[in-house]
């Protein structure tokens, strides 16, 4: 073999091993960039839903400050037109009705204000040293005329011996009076509440347990995220932003504690949240 | 002093009159909405109607078969059984299908006013539409109460 034959052979098989090379470095690039479009369409698809359930959200608020609004203009509208042909009594039903369609309004634009303060890190609780028993017992006596109407009873079970803590006891009552207006709520008739109170280790652990239809394994978790409703069946139409359980669950964890949801047995859930005894 | 008497007169008058027109007319409202029921029921019993409430859907039909009512004023979205329905079934019964039905609702989106008024709904409103004080008008005029008895569609 002349050493002609011998350069050609390495210098063509040098440019093959270039070209492999650049071979090789091209298909590991594009892989990159299929990886990337991929990353970015699932983003976007993300971003996508992120933004439908947003607009549901904005619908469903429209929705549920419309409608006591409407009341309440119409019936200021009817005051002040029909006055001379409206009895006392119902002049009264209707300043009534008023006042509460403009509580509810209230409330809705609270909780979208907790909402903002949880998002923006600005949410704070003020821990005062009291009886967490205390305040179970008067909640629960709040919502027992709204229960008797539903022939639904509510039971306390709290434990005595529990000693007195550190919590913020008006955040603490928000948490009750959402889980036990949710309770009463999809509870049918005929039903029962149970509110219990007892230490684990080192957590004051309340639990609210219903007999209503109960929840799926699936909403459990979703149910404490913001934009996120119990889809109501058969018709029933029980109002609600679905941000009482978001703003609970901010509540709970601000104070070092956790929520969460388990079935209840035979029936129904039961919303189970811990408090710490002790500061960290 | 006198020209206010006589206004105060001629208001009483008039709401006797009314009164007299109205008496013993009786409107089944099926609505969940407390909101709602209490401004209207406030404006139609206003001029003597008499109101029955019901909250529950799935009572509805039952209702009417037991009071009988000259008008029902029906919400679609109700617990039980939707106010759609119920206007099916009050439609097809023989003992209810005469009874006159306004659909009461929030939402007026073009399939649920067409099939409304296909299962023979005699008139559609929006809740939000609704100016109460003119809602007496309009169930006298469909009772045959008043001289404008024309019956118009709002969508």
């Amino acid at each position: 073999m002349s050493a002609y034959a011998v350069t050609l052979i390495i210098i063509e098989s040098l440019l093959l091993l270039v070209l492999l090379i650049f071979f090789i470095y091209k298909s590991v690039k594009l892989s990159h960039l299929i990886n990337e479009v991929i990353l970015l369409r699932r983003n976007s698809e993300k971003q996508n839903q992120v933004q439908r359930e947003r607009d549901d959200f904005l619908a469903m608020l429209v929705h549920e400050l419309r409608s006591p609004l409407s009341v309440m203009k119409g019936a200021s509208d009817l005051m002040l037109k029909d006055a001379q042909n409206l009895s006392k009594e119902q002049i009264e039903t209707l300043l009534n009705q008023i006042k509460s369609s403009s509580s509810g309004m209230l409330n809705i634009v609270n909780d979208i204000l907790d909402i903002s303060k949880l998002e923006s890190g600005k949410f704070e609780i003020v821990k005062v040293k009291g009886n967490i028993n205390q305040i179970l017992i008067e909640e629960s006596a709040y919502y027992v005329p709204m229960a008797n109407s539903k022939q639904i009873k509510i039971n306390n079970n709290v434990d005595e011996k529990l000693p007195e803590f550190e919590f913020d006891p008006d955040r603490v009552r928000q948490v009750l009076k959402n889980l036990l207006s949710n309770a009463v709520k999809f509870t049918a008739e005929n039903g029962s509440i149970e509110l219990r109170s007892e230490l684990r280790g080192d957590m004051v652990t309340v639990c609210v347990c219903d007999t209503g239809d109960g929840i799926t394994d699936d909403m459990k978790h979703k149910l404490f995220h913001k934009f996120v409703q119990l889809n109501n069946h058969n018709h029933t139409k029980e109002r609600g932003t679905g941000l009482g359980l978001v703003i609970a669950k901010g509540i709970v964890e601000a104070h070092g504690g956790n929520i969460w949801i388990e079935d209840n047995n035979p029936k129904g859930s039961k919303f189970v949240f811990t408090l710490p005894l002790r500061q960290a | 002093m006198e020209i206010k008497v006589n206004k105060i007169k001629t208001i009483e008058v008039g709401r006797l009159i009314m009164y007299y027109l109205t008496m013993g007319k009786k409107i089944l409202f099926v609505e969940d909405d407390e909101g709602f029921f209490n401004l209207f029921s406030a404006a139609l019993s206003m001029r003597g109607y008499e109101i029955i409430h019901v909250v529950d859907g799935s009572q509805a039909v039952e209702k009417v078969k037991v009071e009988k009512p000259d008008l029902i004023l029906l919400d679609i979205i109700l617990p039980g059984m939707s106010g759609l329905d119920i206007l099916k079934e009050l439609k097809e019964t023989e003992d209810t299908k005469t009874i006159k039905v306004v659909m009461l609702t929030n939402f007026g989106t073009d399939s649920n006013v067409n099939k409304a008024v296909e299962l023979g709904a005699d008139d559609y409103l929006m809740k939000y539409n609704v100016v109460p004080s003119e809602l007496p008008d309009k169930v006298a005029s469909l009772l045959g109460e008043s001289k404008d008895s024309e019956v118009k569609f709002i969508s």
